[in-house]
């Protein structure tokens, strides 16, 4: 989620542009790091939801303010106070100078709120706002037998709102999944919820699918991930919320009731949650009844065995969240509970699963502080899980000069230590096995010049997979942006990460083996006016020990001309790298509500051309066509197309 | 003399090999290299083979939308060998002109020798899109003939390239050669993309950069610049990283005609030779017509004496 902060606004031809490309920048730079489509799921359809309906800023409502998700508590709560206190804010440029907001934060929000006072109350009287979204995708490869339905991934969100009230579904259908057919005729995955948002002590309801997060994320988050940038610059606080369900991960969310109920300054958050959910079970005879061997999370169900792992597992959840407001401090208490239908009995042969987690249940009790002093921001939280596992962070966010801001952060997490719908600051997405140290700075270090970097230190004091002895991650980030006007863009970004794996078996005992991945990526943007964009990308990455090397270059053709309903992004770009390792992660213009971030490896190009067609306000269509040609090692040429469809309505 | 005739001789048997290896890979299939696109006249060689952006009829064919700045009838001839091996020359000829808001353009090139051949026929259009963005397009047809009973049919590809003038001083060149997916036709061709940047540091000297990439290979980089050294006399040189070749050339203008002569060092292959003339048919007119006048003057002159 703090990716966010990473990358500064460029205005380049018009906001919904802008907003796309932000969002797969975003994206991109988490699938570099970790293979998670559900969390840049939910990321993008969080922000796309916000610049359909822009925060009121001038309401100085906290829980108006408090839908820009990627604000802290504290900045949620500031901006409140200032509006109240000082007035309407006239510019963006106004926040900049609240404590607590710095340039590139400011310019982040931009595309996202709204100055213009409307009145929810007689905006929403006119009647109930619905929308419907159709996505349908395919992509021409040789015909898998094996899979139980049609190639094609078709997705359905639905979402209507009146007044207090919202209610919205999600259906989605992977590729090679049944679609309303076999025995519930239904398509794969279904979601739906009822919320209700109040003024009063109940400040919201939500029935239904529902996700949550409180304090630092390491008791209960199934938000947003809590992958830890390098070069982020915005505060690594946390916050509380719990919000209706909409993103297509079929495992990571809740099912049940949620509350939130408000009074002065005390928050109280209640939810409960049952749930089936995938896993595999295991086949030995011996065990007494059936036990679970892990968690199924791709929530593909296109294949015999797939569908076998769907839904078997029950799993119930209970959480309460109580947090009190007194000055610059907040603090609170997070307790939850998890208890499945079958007992959790993995693997425990190799050493590295040695502390994996065993049994129906699991109790996590966290106490957590943010508190504010002066020009620096300070947070920290502890969780304690089965057996007296600890997970612990710890951290500063200071701002000494107005261009200058530092953050540190330390984290540790037992190996051990469980959290089944926790999702804390860590490098790996198990938030177990691991401790590090964070630090990161962000400079405005000329006019128009802004530099960031960063350096995380992770180790890793129990085994893990393919290291047979304790390990370590070194990663360093640093970018350097150059935005002499709304025109141009130019940025540069290094960043290096060294990793150990197994290698040579010496004595029965493999010798670690360090993989050094380096890699600059330079790109231009060039918006001459509001109709045309153009964007060069060039990129290498070294491998060292294992991958080679990877090159691409990339030129993007954005077209939209004010008055014409139609807008067309074309894409071009030529890769070459040595092995999937040294392959390169790049983010395309793709539908609304979704993403794309195709890893380039291998020798070969890849074109795209989308059209966006708005026949009316109120809806649009969205074409997408893509090859990818690649040579062989014959120098052979192969093909594969892709062509995306999508529907939106908005009534 | 003796010296030197023995190492020809014993050089004579290694040219053959070369040339009969670099055209065997030529003549596998169209993947296997270049040059299928046109590669530039003697300026680009001189100037390690980047594309300087401006009114050159030459340029207009490496970025297509470089024909957008043309305002006068040019042609020109071309003639690159390579590393010394007649062979390996390409003769090339091309001619552009102006036409109402378009400028029009047409090449013709010629890669080998009578058992390998190879041909491109193009037909480019330039136009001036707004006061920052010029585009054109070319449409290649690409033939080869060999001695084998295996000739490759003819490939009909296109290339497109996009100019930004950004500031005065400052451009920005896209290229894009052969985007059309292979599945659409049954021989297969590699694409290259481009983009460069030139400045213009002062009333004399460019200098550029480009960055280059071909579908199967690494990336490369470019640079080079062109001194206007002495009144009509200009002096290039540069550096491209695809076989750390080491560029330099020299250009004369003499009236509506210019000659440029550029060298291009190879890291293993010796050096690649270029000449080329170009032509500006508005100036060879507009110097008839001064002539004329001239003329004419000279004769009333003499008229208004004989009276």
């Amino acid at each position: 989620m703090i990716l966010f902060f990473v990358y500064l606004p460029v205005v380049v031809f018009s906001q919904e542009t802008n907003i796309s490309e932000k969002i797969s920048e975003i994206a991109e730079e988490i699938a570099s790091e970790e293979n998670d489509p559900g969390s840049i799921d939910q990321f993008s359809d969080l922000l796309y939801e916000l610049s359909q309906d822009p925060v009121r800023i001038n309401s100085g409502d906290e829980s108006e303010i408090s839908r820009l998700f990627f604000l802290t508590d504290f900045q949620v709560k500031i901006l409140a106070d200032y509006v109240r206190t000082t007035g309407k804010i006239l510019t963006p440029f106004e926040i900049a100078n609240i404590p607590g907001f710095d340039r590139e934060t400011t310019e982040m929000l931009i595309p996202f709120v709204t100055f213009v006072q409307i009145n929810r109350s007689s905006a929403d009287s006119t009647g109930p706002h619905q929308s419907l979204l159709s996505n349908f995708i395919i992509k021409t490869s040789a015909r898998d037998t094996s899979l139980l339905g049609s190639q094609w991934r078709i997705l359905t969100k639905y979402k209507i709102t009146y007044s207090s009230i919202s209610a919205g579904f999600t259906t989605e259908k992977d590729p090679g999944e049944r679609y309303l057919s076999g025995n519930k005729k239904l398509p794969d995955f279904i979601s739906g919820y009822l919320s209700f948002n109040g003024k009063g002590v109940m400040k919201q309801i939500i029935i239904g699918d529902f996700s949550a997060r409180f304090g630092q994320g390491t008791n209960i988050n199934t938000r947003l991930m809590g992958k830890l940038p390098l070069s982020s610059t915005g505060y690594l606080s946390g916050r509380n919320e719990i919000r209706p369900y909409t993103s297509t991960d079929e495992n990571k969310f809740f099912r049940g009731i949620a509350t939130q109920l408000t009074y002065k300054n005390f928050d109280l958050d209640l939810f409960f949650s049952q749930n089936q959910i995938d896993a595999a079970i295991n086949q030995d005879p011996d065990s007494s009844g059936a036990t679970i061997r892990s968690f199924y999370t791709t929530g593909l169900h296109n294949t015999v065995p797939g569908l076998l792992k769907k839904d078997i597992l029950k799993e119930s959840d209970y959480g309460v969240h109580l947090s009190a407001n007194y000055r610059n401090i907040r603090s609170g208490i997070v307790l939850s509970g998890t208890r499945f239908s079958a007992r959790i009995e993995p693997d425990k042969t190799a050493p590295e699963n040695l502390y994996d987690y065993v049994g129906t249940k699991n109790d996590v009790y966290t106490l957590y502080y943010n508190a504010t002093f002066k020009k620096s921001i300070f947070f920290g939280e502890m969780s304690v899980s089965i057996k007296n596992k600890i997970a612990a962070i710890q951290g500063i966010s200071f701002r000494p000069a107005s261009r200058l801001n530092l953050n540190l952060l330390y984290r540790y997490y037992a190996p051990g230590f469980v959290s089944f719908r926790g999702g804390g600051l860590s490098q790996s997405s198990s938030n177990s096995n691991e401790y590090g140290i964070l630090w990161n700075m962000t400079f405005e270090a000329a006019r128009y010049t802004f530099l960031s970097t960063g350096v995380d230190l992770c180790y890793y004091p129990w085994l893990r997979y393919r290291n047979s002895s304790p390990s370590m991650t070194k990663r360093y980030e640093l970018r350097i942006k150059y935005l002499p006007s709304q025109k141009i863009n130019l940025e540069i970004l290094y960043s290096s990460k060294s990793s150990t794996a197994d290698g040579v078996i010496e004595n029965q005992i493999p010798s670690p083996e360090e993989t050094l991945s380096r890699s600059i990526k330079c790109s231009v943007r060039y918006a001459p006016n509001e109709s045309v964009s153009f964007i060069t990308q060039a990129g290498y990455k070294i491998v060292q020990s294992s991958g080679g090397a990877g090159f691409l270059l990339l030129q993007d053709i954005n077209l939209k001309k004010s008055g014409l309903p139609v807008s067309l992004w074309f894409r071009y770009a030529i890769y070459n790298t040595a092995s999937y390792e040294s392959g390169i992660y790049t983010w395309e213009n793709d539908l609304l509500n979704s993403f794309s971030i195709p890893v380039m490896y291998g020798n070969g190009s890849r074109s795209y051309l989308m059209v966006s067609w708005k026949p009316s306000r109120r809806a649009e269509l969205r074409f997408k066509y893509g090859i990818t040609s690649s040579l062989d090692a014959n120098n052979n040429l192969k093909n594969s197309n892709e062509f995306r469809i999508q529907a939106k309505l908005t009534l | 003399m003796y010296f030197s005739g023995t190492i020809l001789k014993q050089l004579f048997p290694l040219q053959k090999i070369i040339v009969s290896h670099l055209l065997f890979f030529l003549s596998l299939n169209c993947l296997a290299g270049d040059p299928f696109c046109f590669k530039g006249s003697a300026r680009e060689t001189g100037t390690g083979g980047i594309c300087l952006l401006d009114n050159d009829t030459w340029s207009s064919f490496k970025n297509q939308a470089a024909l957008a700045f043309n305002h006068s009838i040019n042609f020109g001839f071309n003639y690159e060998n390579r590393f010394g091996i007649k062979e390996l020359g390409t003769r090339t000829a091309c001619l552009s002109i102006p036409y109402g808001k378009v400028s029009l353009g047409a090449i013709y090139s010629r890669f080998g020798y009578s058992d390998f051949r190879r041909e491109l026929f193009g037909a480019a259009c330039g136009m001036t899109l707004s006061k920052v963005i010029s585009g054109g397009i070319q449409i290649d047809y690409i033939t080869e003939k060999t001695i084998s009973e295996y000739n490759n049919p003819g490939i009909l590809t296109c290339e497109a390239g996009v100019i930004l003038t950004i500031k005065e001083n400052l451009k920005a060149g896209i290229h894009l050669f052969n985007p059309i997916p292979n599945s659409l036709r049954r021989s297969g061709l590699i694409s290259e993309l481009e983009t460069s940047v030139v400045l213009k540091l002062n009333e004399s000297l460019f200098a550029a950069a480009e960055i280059k990439m071909r579908m199967g290979q690494i990336m490369f980089i470019k640079t080079g610049f062109e001194y206007d050294a002495y009144r009509k006399f200009k002096v290039r040189g540069g550096f491209n990283s695809e076989n750390n070749s080491f560029c330099f050339g020299i250009g004369y203008e003499a009236g509506p005609a210019r000659i440029d002569i550029g060298f291009a060092t190879h890291e293993k292959l010796g050096v690649t030779s270029s000449i080329s003339m170009t032509f500006d048919i508005n100036s060879i007119n507009h110097k008839v017509h001064k002539d004329l006048r001239k003329e004419r003057a000279d004769i009333n002159l003499y008229e208004a004496w004989q009276l």
